[in-house]
């Protein structure tokens, strides 16, 4: 896979050299161009370590680092970090404590948060190691035994001569068991003197009292800390590190006796090694003369020494463009790699806007055919209930004329007898038209009474409204009954009814095109939506964290971000305006083709923000990008329709112009109305007349609210950034406890009193409204009790 | 050396001495643990680049009648260049808290630390300049590469070059 890179910041070969090589370091060259979610634990973890330590950074933090590691790997990545130590501070975590051992050239051991107690190694071994570790193998332990009770008297008989032997050369060992064929005495750090001259006679005299073998171990770390842990450090404390307990490693020798003497010398020579580095105080107390022991007062220069290696103030707008580079390179290849963003930001909006103004054109397009209007749309044969008996002259015109079946729409006329009232026969077509054998929809049917005098003809037609255009269908069978009837039934005396619709006006034709505005704002609601995602997934994963500590600004994070955002929404934009002449939109082509473009690039300015500002009251990018997406559906969309609804009804008009101002803080329904406004403007019957592109009720209103209020949201972002990263303003925002130090718990240094005395009588001078804990400018150094103030030096240090 | 401590003042004395200690130079708090805690030798004290002095932190209890949970205490360390600093603790000691209040993931309680010659509580994005973490759980980019990984860490970092072009792989 070759991915050349050229847009953006593209890596030199230094960075590339660097890269390489971390990724022999930490071993992950087969896996180099694997995406990480398919690597294991171990290998995670690998390339978690290789982030950290690349670059030049001067801190490095590793929590955990070999966890979920294999142990060739943890030796590995141990030799790594101590490469990777020189001219750095390195900070490891770790429950290993080999590793912690191995590793760490001081340790600190924390329990309850606070640290219990910090040196190197050695150090701690020597103030909570208990000494060493001694066992010893009795003799006769692998032989055969054939009687207990013999086998145990023997065992207790040479574990009083080992005891009497160990206790004569070191009179403060302890015993710590003894069981079986071994026996184990604890020595104290102080008799490693006298240890030389005791292996010395087990290795000469051993045998005869009974030792088989010996083996010596200095305390463990892990000693240590389950020592620290269970805070026994009462007892300990009265010991204290005036020893030279010199011994790097942990030495562990067993020896059989017989063998030559060397093995002793050598354990005695590595006793006596000095390492310089790692000198213990020359005794304990003397570390309350500098208030405490811990640090050795450090010369002023060496601040100035440090504050020279990190970058400066100045180089950081230097680095600005080099992370921002960095970030877009870095979202080109999320987006490329993650198909959900691909669909969301351009499969998504291409389909919603091809298919939904599609089949607006088509809805415009099409004409409805003419249609002659007779029962023959119905049923064929249609059944229609009429008078069986000819009541009146014209009622047995009529019977006539269905029975002849001239009637061009097939109808077959239904007699009905029992006509008592017309309500009766309503009743009873509703009642049996699932009864009859021939069972078929009505639609209607003819009654023919006679009133009081019988030359009087009434006719009563039922229709069933429930069927488009049968009023005027059965109404025109009755005309050409009587037509019939007029011309002596001549067959070619018929009249025909014709339906044939007009074309929509261009009114109508503006008003259903602006629907077109509906479609562009829910394919372009997609778009924002999924950015929202990304951003609160970069939050979620601490992908964001990671990054700022890595020492991108918030300013760096957020432009590459919208710049990046601004460029997908363009695209999308460029391939919307395609569309556009595809399916030949003229009033958003052509002569407004200008408008167009700026309604795009406004919205992207404006809709992104929005999505930013929003996105901070998520924590999962799934609720995000789906109820940001409802949100711009809604307002775009379906508040687009609501609001072009209630502008046309006069009763609402007034009230809509009200709350468009509030739907209009939402970039996304702007969008919607300045493309709805610029299809409709030039229909007279909502504006009175056509309106220029830039007139207010157009393009100008939303225009302005969206780059107004692009930028507003904008520095909301900015000042939400801020306030979470202050935790002075934080604390007015949410429960996070105010960042101060409780003076009145502790008194106060008579000499810290006097320099607080000092400090506030010079603030009174400088700021005679407020005193010194009011002014906001000097919240930054105000004297807290931990500082100890060199008398006469004036000297005050900044909280 | 003399520092004044009134706000105009202290604008001037920045901008005269870079160099401003954050802890005047017997800065410590004398505890009951002093003789657990080993003193570097002389050679090795001016490595120390970072020195966290009583640092605090608190969780609100969330029982807010409840005093706080103290999540670490008074926590004084430094922390030499060229060395291996190893934390340990229990879990639940603090170790993973003070990380995330050095890398300024939280806002500490109290105290402070000064990161080569920059206050935690004020230098934060200077301090950022310069900092790698390998954090607890892995945090990284699902569908980036391991390569790409490291190098756009390494742009994010190191101060190289921007110019040229390389295949990626």
């Amino acid at each position: 896979m070759t991915i050349t890179c050229s847009f953006a910041g593209v890596p030199s070969h230094d960075v590339k050299d660097a890269v390489d090589n971390m990724i022999a370091q930490v071993g992950l060259t087969e896996k180099a161009n694997s995406k990480s979610a398919v690597l294991s634990g171990g290998q995670k973890r690998k390339l978690s370590v290789g982030i950290a330590l690349i670059g030049d950074s001067k801190l490095v933090f590793l929590d955990e680092p070999t966890s979920g590691m294999d142990p060739y790997s943890r030796r590995s990545t141990w030799e790594l970090l101590r490469q990777g130590k020189k001219g750095r501070v390195l900070i490891l975590t770790t429950h290993f404590m080999d590793e912690a051992d191995q590793l760490g050239d001081r340790i600190a051991i924390m329990a309850q948060g606070e640290v219990k107690c910090c040196g190197t190694s050695l150090f701690l071994k020597s103030r909570y190691g208990v000494g060493y570790t001694m066992t010893i193998t009795k003799t006769g332990a692998d032989r055969q035994v054939t009687d207990d009770a013999t086998a145990n008297a023997q065992r207790e008989k040479l574990s009083h001569s080992i005891k009497k032997l160990v206790s004569s050369h070191v009179g403060e060992s302890e015993l710590l068991a003894d069981a079986g064929a071994e026996i184990s005495f604890r020595l104290p750090f102080d008799a490693s003197s006298k240890f030389p001259k005791m292996f010395r006679e087990f290795d000469q005299n051993g045998a005869e009292h009974g030792i088989a073998g010996y083996g010596i171990s200095v305390t463990t770390l892990e000693e240590v800390f389950l020592r620290v842990g269970r805070d026994e450090t009462a007892d300990q404390a009265t010991r204290h590190a005036n020893k030279e307990a010199n011994k790097q490693r942990r030495v562990s020798q067993s020896r059989n006796p017989g063998d030559d003497d060397r093995t002793s010398e050598r354990i005695s020579e590595s006793y006596s090694v000095d390492k310089p580095d790692y000198k213990t105080p020359q005794s304990g107390p003397a570390g309350a003369g500098n208030g405490g022991g811990v640090v050795v007062p450090m010369p002023a220069d060496n601040v100035l020494a440090g504050a020279s290696i990190l970058t400066d103030v100045a180089n950081i707008d230097a680095s600005f463009m080099r992370h921002f580079k960095a970030l877009l390179v870095k979202r080109w290849y999320t987006t490329q790699r993650d198909r959900r963003t691909l669909y969301w930001q351009f499969l998504y909006p291409f389909i919603i806007l091809m298919v939904g103004l599609a089949l607006l054109r088509v809805g415009l397009t099409f004409v409805s055919p003419a249609v002659s209007l007779n029962t023959g749309v119905y049923n064929s044969p249609l059944r229609v209930p009429f008078n069986n008996d000819s009541v009146t002259s014209s009622a047995s015109a009529a019977i006539q004329f269905l029975d002849s079946g001239t009637w061009a729409g097939n109808c077959i006329r239904s007699p009905w007898n029992d006509i008592q009232s017309l309500q009766n026969f309503s009743d009873n077509l509703l009642e049996t038209y699932r009864n009859r054998s021939f069972l078929q929809s009505r639609y209607g049917a003819f009654v023919f009474t006679s009133a009081n005098q019988a030359s009087e003809d009434r006719v009563n037609m039922f229709v069933n409204t429930t069927a488009g255009h049968a009023v005027p269908i059965f109404l025109n069978l009755l005309s050409n009954m009587y037509y019939q009837r007029l011309s002596n039934r001549d067959p070619a005396a018929s009249i025909v009814l014709r339906m044939d619709p007009l074309p929509l006006t261009s009114e109508q034709e503006a008003l259903t095109t602006s629907f077109t505005a509906v479609f562009i704002a829910i394919a372009f609601a997609f778009i924002p939506a999924s950015f929202a995602g990304f951003m609160v997934k970069e939050r979620e994963t601490k992908v964001k964290h990671q990054q700022l500590i890595s020492g991108v600004s918030i300013t760096a994070y957020w432009l590459s971000t919208y710049a990046w955002d601004i460029l997908i929404t363009i695209v999308n934009g460029i391939m919307c305006i395609i569309v556009f002449y595809i399916l030949d939109i003229k009033q958003l082509t052509g002569d407004n083709l200008g408008a167009t473009i700026i309604i795009l690039l406004l919205y992207a300015f404006s809709i992104a923000p929005f999505t930013y500002f929003a996105s901070f009251a998520f924590t999962s990018h799934v609720t995000a990008q789906n109820v940001l997406l409802l949100v711009y559906i809604m307002a775009g969309g379906i508040l687009q329709v609501v609001s072009i609804v209630l502008d046309l009804i006069s009763a609402t008009r007034d009230a809509n112009t009200v709350l468009k101002y509030f739907y209009r803080l939402m970039p996304s329904f702007c969008f919607g109305e300045a493309f709805a406004s610029l299809i409709v403007r030039e229909s007279a019957f909502i504006y009175g007349t056509s309106r220029d592109v830039w007139d207010f009720d157009i393009l100008g209103r939303p225009a302005i609210y969206m780059t107004v209020f692009g930028a507003l949201y904008m520095t909301l972002v900015f000042l939400v950034e801020k306030i979470l990263s202050t935790p002075e303003w934080l604390h007015y925002f949410s429960n996070v406890p105010k960042l101060q130090i409780d003076e009145s718990s502790q008194p106060d240094d008579p000499d810290v009193a006097a320099e607080r005395q000092r400090i506030q009588s010079h603030a009174n001078g400088k700021h005679s409204k407020s005193g010194l804990r009011n002014n906001h400018r000097c919240s930054a150094f105000v004297t807290v009790p931990l500082t100890d103030v060199t008398p006469g030096s004036g000297a005050c240090s900044r909280h | 050396m003399i520092i004044s401590c009134c706000s105009t003042c202290y604008e001037a004395s920045e901008q005269a001495d870079a160099s401003l200690p954050f802890f005047s130079e017997h800065d410590q708090t004398v505890d009951q643990n002093s003789a657990n805690i080993e003193a570097p030798s002389a050679d090795l004290a001016p490595l120390a680049k970072v020195k966290v002095r009583g640092l605090r932190k608190e969780f609100p209890n969330l029982n807010p009648a409840a005093p706080p949970i103290v999540a670490v205490n008074n926590v004084s360390l430094d922390m030499y260049e060229g060395q291996i600093f190893a934390l340990l603790g229990h879990n639940g000691a603090g170790k993973t808290t003070i990380i995330n209040i050095l890398t300024g993931m939280y806002p500490s309680s109290g105290g402070n630390a000064d990161i080569y010659g920059h206050s935690l509580q004020t230098d934060l994005s200077e301090i950022r300049q310069s900092l790698g973490v390998c954090p607890q759980h892995n945090i990284l980019f699902d569908v980036l590469t391991v390569r790409e990984h490291l190098v756009l860490f390494a742009m994010l970092k190191g101060e190289f070059l921007l110019a040229g072009s390389i295949d990626d792989g």
